[in-house]
């Protein structure tokens, strides 16, 4: 027993109980590194990030494009890439764009993804000047729509009685361009940028199975197992997973921005913590040899 | 140039930033800070929403009667919510609960049904294990097919498994075994992209402000010097 206290602690038992505090500092450094100065990793484009490009790239001119702001601030880090890049492509295409929220504070996400696309000014004279799509003509921001899964079925039904205003303020009758734009069968194209419940399961119970609208699905990457299912059963046209896929989709519309930014650092962390598993099995199979640990 | 509030602004998020970091190093009064101010103002946030939504609802369903009532009934229906709070009218709170969950259910439940069972089950027994010219998707279709056998399978309890059928579960427990590694490596992009979108923010990359890059050396001094200050003279006293 002596003799077992006075073992000298290997360096694979030291390696087994890194202070947490260490492994937080790497992973600071790990990704502040890359970020403050680019290594310019290559970003390959996957299959379904190339197919909701091109499914807008090829829109019918004057199909009308539901975007929805589906999550919180939380989700800003992975999805607000893909927000900026989508409403980028969709201002640059003839087609009519309603914006709405289905969670709340995705209402207020919209608005600054808006302000940034036109350099902080008002977006509803600010979109026009930069891309010539005026406000209430070419696209619309009703702002959130209450009632997660209940308020997709009911703004789908009815979209004058679901949101009787726009985030401003203006009556819905006072927008032009939704005088013919009344249900989810006026619809072309839903894109959810979403981070969760209600996401896209709910669109697709609520949308693609009644009205059978085609649906782009931007995710943060947690959630995209759930919905690869979804994906295999075509109820989903192209699912995005996290910032790898923004970071894809900036590069097609040759825009880079924060998801470009983050290849970097993202790749830089997930080798961290693939050495980190590497050494930790090593530790472990080394002592479970020796007899150390069962 | 930005101004007096935008800078204040920036600084603060800097700091709660930090402050909810800060935990990492251990549980301390700037992370319970963060998370106290974080939770009154997202709840605060969404009353405010609240609010606005039933103010434009109103102006436009003010002028019809039949719409006009409805919406004051809602308001009323929702209040009852609040019996929550009080014993001996609890029972009030069940009526606004069972319409929402009996609404939500019925919406989800009939098409659930379609889209998360018969939709998925023929969407797999349409996959082809033969597809022309690409081996790999002809593979993946193959295995698909087999996984999912191997797993509805796996959760058969109503006999005692022997011999072949005993390989089917191991395959079975080696597949979710791969299907939950890949859904932590998800798991971990997503953690890491909030850090990573954090990191943006604190060096004041646009859209951020860059004022945020000032304030964050500023902010980390004034965090990490409290902490490591307070422990410092806790071991002194100790001592």
């Amino acid at each position: 027993m002596a003799e077992a206290e006075k073992r000298e602690i290997t360096i694979w038992e030291k390696l087994e109980n890194i202070d947490r505090r260490i492994i937080y500092l790497l992973l600071w450094i790990a990704v502040l590194w890359p970020l403050l100065s680019p290594i310019g990793l290559p970003v390959s484009i996957s299959g379904d990030t190339k197919l909701a490009y091109d499914t807008i790239e090829n829109i019918e001119p004057g199909s009308v494009v539901v975007v929805s702001f589906d999550f919180s601030f939380a989700g800003i880090p992975e999805l607000y890439p893909h927000a900026i890049a989508f409403l980028h492509h969709l201002f640059q295409k003839p087609v009519k764009v309603v914006i709405i929220a289905i969670w709340q504070e995705g209402s207020l996400v919209g608005e600054m993804a808006l302000k940034d696309l036109c350099g902080g000014k008002d977006p509803r004279t600010g979109i026009e000047e930069i891309y010539g799509k005026k406000y209430g003509e070419d696209w619309v921001f009703l702002g959130w729509i209450p009632g997660g899964e209940t308020g997709m079925r009911a703004f789908g039904q009815d979209m004058h009685t679901a949101a009787p205003a726009d985030f401003w303020g203006t009556p819905i009758d006072q927008l032009p361009m939704m005088a013919n734009i009344r249900t989810a069968e006026d619809v072309d194209l839903l894109i959810s940028i979403e981070s969760g419940t209600p996401g896209a399961p709910e669109w697709v119970r609520q949308w693609w199975s009644v009205y059978g609208t085609p649906m782009i699905v931007a995710i943060v990457a947690v959630g995209a197992p759930e919905l690869v299912p979804l994906r295999q059963a075509g109820q989903i046209l192209a699912l995005l997973p996290g910032v790898r896929a923004a970071a894809e989709y900036e590069k097609l519309i040759g825009r880079p921005g924060l998801g470009t930014s983050q290849a970097d650092a993202l790749s830089t962390s997930h080798i961290l913590v693939i050495i980190f598993v590497i050494i930790g099995n090593i530790a472990y199979f080394n002592l479970r040899m020796r007899g150390l640990r069962r | 140039m930005a101004g007096i509030i935008e800078s204040l602004g920036a600084f603060v998020a800097v700091l709660f930033t930090l402050a909810v970091y800060s935990f990492t190093y251990r549980e301390n009064p700037w992370s319970r800070l963060a998370e106290h101010v974080f939770v009154g103002s997202a709840i605060g946030v969404g009353v405010a929403l609240n609010f606005d939504w039933l103010i434009k609802t109103w102006s436009k369903w003010s002028v019809d009667p039949t719409k006009a009532t409805f919406f004051w009934l809602g308001i009323l229906f929702g209040l009852l919510y609040y019996f929550y709070f009080s014993r001996r009218y609890f029972w009030l709170y069940r009526f606004p609960l069972a319409v929402s969950v009996g609404t939500g259910l019925g919406l989800a439940v009939s098409r659930i049904i379609k889209t998360e069972f018969v939709d998925q089950i023929r969407a797999t027994a349409s996959l082809s294990w033969y597809v022309p010219g690409d081996p790999w998707q002809s593979f993946n279709n193959f295995l698909t097919v087999i996984a999912l056998s191997a797993v509805l399978f796996y959760f058969i309890f109503t006999y005692e498994l022997k011999g072949p059928a005993r390989g089917i579960m191991t395959f079975a427990r080696w597949i979710m075994m791969a299907g939950f590694g890949a859904a932590y490596g998800y798991t971990v992009m997503t953690r890491m992209s909030l850090f990573i979108g954090r990191c943006q923010f604190l060096l004041g990359m646009p859209p951020h402000p860059p004022e945020a890059r000032t304030f964050f050396p500023i902010a980390a001094i004034i965090i990490l010097g409290t902490l490591l200050g307070y422990d410092y003279y806790k071991r002194k006293v100790a001592a």
